[in-house]
C-alpha cells in the first residue's frame, strides 16, 4: 500500500476528530460569540467520566451515553452558571473565564482519578485490517469514527434547517434582541447550544482517548488543531468544521509522515497563523457583516 | 379570530435614563382597544425610548406598564409578546441572514400551532403579495418597501392585539409611506388592532390616528385628539422643525 494513501486516510480518520472539536467550538460561537478554551477540559473529564461508568458496568456503550450526557450537564452549567455572568462585559472576560475553567478541570480531574495515564477501550479494534490478504491501513475504530462524526453532522443540519427549534438558534444567533421580541426564548437556547457543543466535544475525546490514551492533558493538542479547524472554517459554520478539521488532518498527517512527528504541533500552529494572515475570516462565512 | 376586547395600554410616569442621562421623563398615555396613537417628536425626544420600554427592552427609572389588568414593568420582552404586544423595531429588524418565510415563521413558533401557522402566514401573503413572491428568498435580497412588509407582516404573525412601530416610514419613498399607513388604518379597522405609532412622519402619522402625544426632551408637550394637533401647524413645527 502506498505511504501517500496511507497518510491520507489516517489523516481523514484523525480530521474527523478534529472536526467534531471544532464543531462544539463552532456551536458556542455562534450561540454566544465566544471561543471556548475549556472545550478540551470539558471533553477529557467527560471522557473520565465515560471510563469510570464503563468500569462500573462493564459496557462501553453505557460510558459512551453517560460522556455524552454528562457533556451536555457540563456546557449547560457552564454557560448558566460562569458565562452568563460576564456576557455584558467585554467579549475577553468570558475568554479568561474559559481559560480559569481549563486549569480548574485539569486540577480537580486528577485530584479525583489521578494523574496517571490510562488506556480507555474503543468499541471496535484499533488495528489495522486485512480483506483477502491485502493490507488496508484502517481500522474499524476509524470507520467507526468517521461513520459517528458524521452522523452528528447530519443530525445539527437536520435541526437547523428543518426544525423550529434550529431556527430559533440561528435567529438567537444572528440577532438576538429581535429575537426576543419575536417571542424566542434567547437565554434558554444559549444554554441548550452550550450543551449541545460539549456533547460534540465529549464525542471528540470518546474518539480521541482509545489511540492517544486518557490523560487530564490529553485534549490539549487537539483543543489547538481543533480551533484551527474551527478557524479555517470561518468559525461560524458547521460545515466548515467538517471541511477545516478534515483539512487539519490530512494536513499534520502529510507534515508528519514526511517531515517528521515532532513537527505536527509547530505544523498546526503555522497553518493557524497563515490562514489568520491570508483569509481571517474563514472559508465558510456566507453572510455580510457581523457584529463581532 | 377569537379577541379579548377591552385591553388597555397603560403607561403611568415612565422615566427611563441612560447612564444618569434622562431619556424619558414622566410620559403617561392610554392606548384604548382598537385605536391608533400616534407619538410625535424630534430627533431624541424619547420616542424610542418609550416604544423600548413598553416592550421590555430598557428597564424604567419610575414609573410603570400596564396592559389589561397586568403590569408588565420587569416583564421580558419574550414574555411581553405572549400577551399580545409585538413591536416592530426602526429599520424594520428583520433577520437578514434568514429568508422571508424563516422570518416570518419565527414570530409565531411560540404558539406552537402548526395548523395556524399556515393560516397566520397564509393570511400575511395575502396582505403582502410581493412577500409571496420572494418567501424563500433570504430577507437580504428585499427592498425598503418589502422589508417593511416583512416586518409589520411578521408582527402580525403573532396574532398580536396590540402593535408598537418605530418609524415605519422612516427612509422610504412616499408611496410605500402612504401604502404602510393605509395597511395599519385597515388592521384597525378589520382586526380591531390598537397601534402605537411613533413617527417623524408628522402629517401621514396624524392622518390615520386617533390620538397623538408629542414628546420634545422626554417629555410630553400636547397630548390632543389627533384631528387637533394636525390643525395646530404652529405647534409641531416648533418641535419637529419643518
Amino acid at each position: 500500500m502506498n505511504y501517500f494513501l496511507v497518510l491520507t486516510l489516517t489523516g481523514l480518520a484523525a480530521g474527523m476528530i478534529y472536526a467534531a472539536l471544532a464543531l462544539a467550538l463552532v456551536l458556542v460561537w455562534r450561540a454566544t460569540r465566544v471561543v471556548n478554551f475549556a472545550q478540551g477540559a470539558m471533553a477529557m473529564a467527560t471522557t473520565y467520566i465515560a471510563l469510570a461508568v464503563f468500569q462500573l458496568t462493564g459496557n462501553y456503550w453505557f460510558g459512551f451515553v453517560a460522556a455524552l450526557a454528562a457533556g451536555f450537564v457540563i456546557g449547560a452549567v457552564a454557560e448558566r452558571g460562569i458565562v452568563r455572568w460576564v456576557e455584558n462585559g467585554p467579549p475577553l472576560n468570558a475568554v479568561i473565564l474559559t481559560l480559569g475553567l481549563l486549569l480548574i478541570l485539569e486540577a480537580v480531574v486528577p485530584m479525583i482519578w489521578g494523574a496517571q495515564i490510562r488506556s480507555f477501550p474503543a468499541p471496535f479494534s484499533i488495528a489495522a485490517m486485512q480483506v483477502g490478504g491485502v493490507f488496508i491501513p484502517v481500522s474499524p475504530f476509524n470507520i467507526f469514527t468517521i461513520g459517528v462524526v458524521l452522523l452528528v453532522m447530519v443530525a445539527l443540519l437536520v435541526l437547523f434547517r428543518f426544525t423550529g427549534l434550529g431556527l430559533s438558534m440561528r435567529a438567537a444567533a444572528f440577532a438576538p434582541e429581535i429575537a426576543r421580541l419575536l417571542g424566542v426564548r434567547v437565554g434558554r437556547l444559549l444554554t441548550f447550544g452550550w450543551g449541545l457543543a460539549t456533547v460534540a466535544g465529549a464525542l471528540a475525546g470518546l474518539l480521541v482517548a482509545p489511540t492517544l490514551l486518557l490523560y487530564p492533558n490529553n485534549m490539549d493538542a487537539i483543543l489547538v488543531y481543533g480551533f484551527t479547524a474551527a478557524v479555517l472554517g470561518g468559525l461560524d459554520s458547521p460545515i466548515g468544521a467538517l471541511v477545516g478539521g478534515l483539512a487539519m488532518g490530512l494536513a499534520l498527517s502529510f507534515i508528519g509522515g514526511y517531515l517528521g512527528p515532532d513537527l505536527e504541533t509547530a505544523g498546526a500552529l503555522a497553518i493557524l497563523i497563515a490562514i489568520l494572515m491570508v483569509r481571517p475570516q474563514g472559508l465558510f462565512v456566507h453572510a455580510a457583516e457581523r457584529r463581532v | 379570530m377569537s379577541r379579548k376586547k377591552g385591553r388597555m395600554l397603560e403607561v403611568d410616569g415612565l422615566s427611563v435614563s441612560y447612564g444618569g442621562v434622562a431619556a424619558l421623563d414622566g410620559v403617561s398615555l392610554r392606548i384604548p382597544d382598537n385605536s391608533i396613537t400616534a407619538v410625535l417628536g424630534p430627533n431624541g425626544a424619547g420616542k424610542s425610548t418609550l416604544i423600548r420600554a413598553i416592550a421590555g427592552l430598557v428597564r424604567p427609572r419610575a414609573g410603570t406598564v400596564s396592559y389589561g389588568r397586568r403590569l408588565l414593568t420587569g416583564m421580558s420582552p419574550e414574555a411581553i409578546v405572549r400577551l399580545g404586544i409585538s413591536m416592530v423595531p426602526e429599520g424594520g429588524g428583520i433577520i437578514r441572514e434568514l429568508t422571508v418565510d424563516e422570518n416570518l415563521r419565527l414570530a409565531h413558533l411560540w404558539r406552537r400551532d402548526r395548523a395556524d401557522l399556515r393560516k397566520a402566514l397564509d393570511e400575511v401573503m395575502a396582505l403582502f403579495p410581493p412577500l409571496a413572491a420572494r418567501r424563500h428568498l433570504p430577507a437580504n435580497s428585499l427592498s425598503g418597501g418589502e422589508r417593511q412588509m416583512l416586518a409589520v407582516g411578521r408582527a402580525l404573525m403573532s396574532r398580536a392585539e396590540l402593535l408598537l412601530l418605530d418609524e415605519p416610514s422612516l427612509g422610504l419613498a412616499p408611496r410605500i409611506v402612504s401604502l404602510i399607513m393605509r395597511t395599519i388604518h385597515e388592521l384597525r379597522g378589520q382586526r380591531g388592532l390598537s397601534v402605537l405609532l411613533v413617527e417623524q412622519n408628522a402629517r401621514s402619522a396624524l392622518a390615520i390616528a386617533d390620538e397623538a402625544l408629542l414628546l420634545s426632551s422626554g417629555r410630553t408637550v400636547a397630548s390632543r385628539r389627533a384631528g387637533e394637533l394636525a390643525h395646530e401647524e404652529e405647534l409641531w413645527h416648533a418641535y419637529l422643525g419643518y
